[in-house]
């Protein structure tokens, strides 16, 4: 029994991926959307990885009460702070000062760690988290927040992993609104719909500034 | 007997597939000459050979199918869809770059080639991948098929109104065709996001996610650079 939760569990590696990417986006951002030193963040995002890497290596497949509260506090966190450099970047954008070429970068940057920070959210949220989803016994009865094609004729076998997550955030990052995946829950709604609205505004100021500062 | 005639009903005509590819291969031969001229007519030459035994093994229908037949296919769609790639790039470089007004029109029509090629040429990757590809998906019995990447409206429709379900595939054995995921294609490339079809697995996410973001990008940069430009 306890084999089979743990061959049904999702990999480490997936997320680790986009989040070191996410790390390194930040530690990379120019000094013009910065107010901390800019290792700051990475280093405590790395500092908070680690006991959480150490406990579930390859698999997730073990969760404590301290590790569930760290792993949604590191996803909350990242967004947070992704929301600093988005009130930074809108505020150069308005300004208009600096070459086009560099704000364009900067924005791109920081809408991918948004995308990212926002999948990170939403597959510690739904349903329990990444954990509670795939292992019998742990938080059975927490609500779903959102439902993927796969769940539309009812409950299945099948559970969400990562980059499912990754995917609807990118989605909903461009197009703003929910397509293939339905928020369920009123939190699901909220984050999803201030997500969007943050890509909308991005890509409005990005438009309307760059018409200008490009020529 | 009868099963023999349903499943030649279900196989796919071979024309609109070739159409799609000759227009995408001739896309590629028009682009501006500034655009990566070697790379282009390797493309188109290598497309061409690959398309010709590709419509011999399958002259009007899709209905046989090789080892070879499939890779050479599959390579053909993955081909095309890694040169746009470069090309896509490389129009990204062109937007971002000091430009004079003469440009105007000339990054525009390169956008407009770029954005296109890529609705076809992920259309072809998104037909080959699903269900196994065209031959396998209309000629093979639906329990042997692979896991489907995409759901289609049709593969969930037999509970709904009467009209309506006599096209589900279950009631009448309805499988996507090219027309389908080119279309699914064409909106993924407008909406940037999935719109009647979704994606189901992991692989279908990650191309129709680049995609989209291909072809978000192009919008944004066109917008940025050649109103401007235009202007």
């Amino acid at each position: 029994m306890a084999a089979e939760s743990r061959a049904k569990t999702e990999h480490r590696w997936p997320v680790a991926l986009f989040t070191v990417a996410a790390l390194v986006i930040l530690l990379l951002l120019p000094n013009a959307v910065q107010v901390f030193p800019s290792w700051l963040v990475p280093a405590i995002g790395l500092v908070t990885l680690l006991p959480l890497v150490a406990m579930n290596p390859h698999r997730l497949n073990r969760e404590t009460t301290w590790s569930r509260w760290l792993s949604v506090g590191f996803a909350l966190g990242l967004a947070a702070v992704n929301q600093l450099y988005i009130v930074l970047v809108v505020r150069l954008l308005l300004e208009g000062k600096a070459d086009g070429p560099s704000v364009l970068l900067t924005v791109l940057a920081i809408w991918v760690t948004n995308v990212i920070a926002f999948a990170l959210v939403y597959w510690q949220l739904d349903k329990g988290g990444p954990v509670a989803r795939r292992v019998e016994g742990l938080r059975d009865n927490a609500r779903q927040d959102f439902r993927f094609p796969q769940q539309d004729n009812g409950p299945t076998g099948w559970q969400s992993q990562f980059f499912d997550y990754v995917y609807f955030s990118l989605s909903n990052m461009m197009a703003f609104s929910p397509t293939d995946v339905m928020p369920l829950t009123i939190r699901a709604k909220a984050l999803m719909a201030y997500q969007a609205l943050t890509g909308f505004v991005l890509l409005a100021l990005v438009i309307s500034r760059a018409v200008n500062i490009l020529t | 007997m009868a099963s023999l005639v349903e499943k030649n009903s279900r196989a796919e005509h071979r024309w609109p597939a070739v159409i799609a590819i000759v227009v995408a291969l001739t896309m590629y031969a028009l682009l501006p000459s500034s655009f990566l001229p070697a790379l282009r007519y390797t493309v188109v030459g290598i497309g061409i050979v690959l398309l010709i035994p590709a419509i011999i093994v399958n002259p009007l229908h899709f209905k046989r199918q090789t080892k070879l037949s499939r890779w050479v296919s599959f390579g053909l769609a993955a081909l095309l869809a890694a040169a746009n790639q470069v090309a896509l790039v490389q129009l990204v470089i062109l937007l971002l770059a000091p430009a004079d007004k003469a440009q105007a029109p000339v990054l525009l029509l390169a956008a407009v080639q770029v954005w296109s090629t890529n609705i076809i040429v992920f259309a072809l990757i998104f037909w080959e991948l699903d269900r196994g590809g065209p031959v396998v998906r209309t000629q093979a019995k639906r329990t042997d098929l692979p896991e489907a990447d995409f759901r289609f409206p049709q593969d969930e429709d037999h509970d709904a109104i009467v009209e309506v379900a006599i096209g589900s595939s279950a009631k009448s054995n309805w499988t996507a065709n090219f027309v389908d995921y080119l279309y699914f294609s064409l909106s993924n490339a407008m909406a940037f996001s999935p719109p009647d079809a979704v994606p189901l697995t992991n692989r279908a996410k990650l191309l129709v996610g680049f995609q989209a973001l291909g072809s978000y990008v192009i919008l944004v940069l066109v917008i940025a650079r050649v109103v401007s430009l235009l202007g």
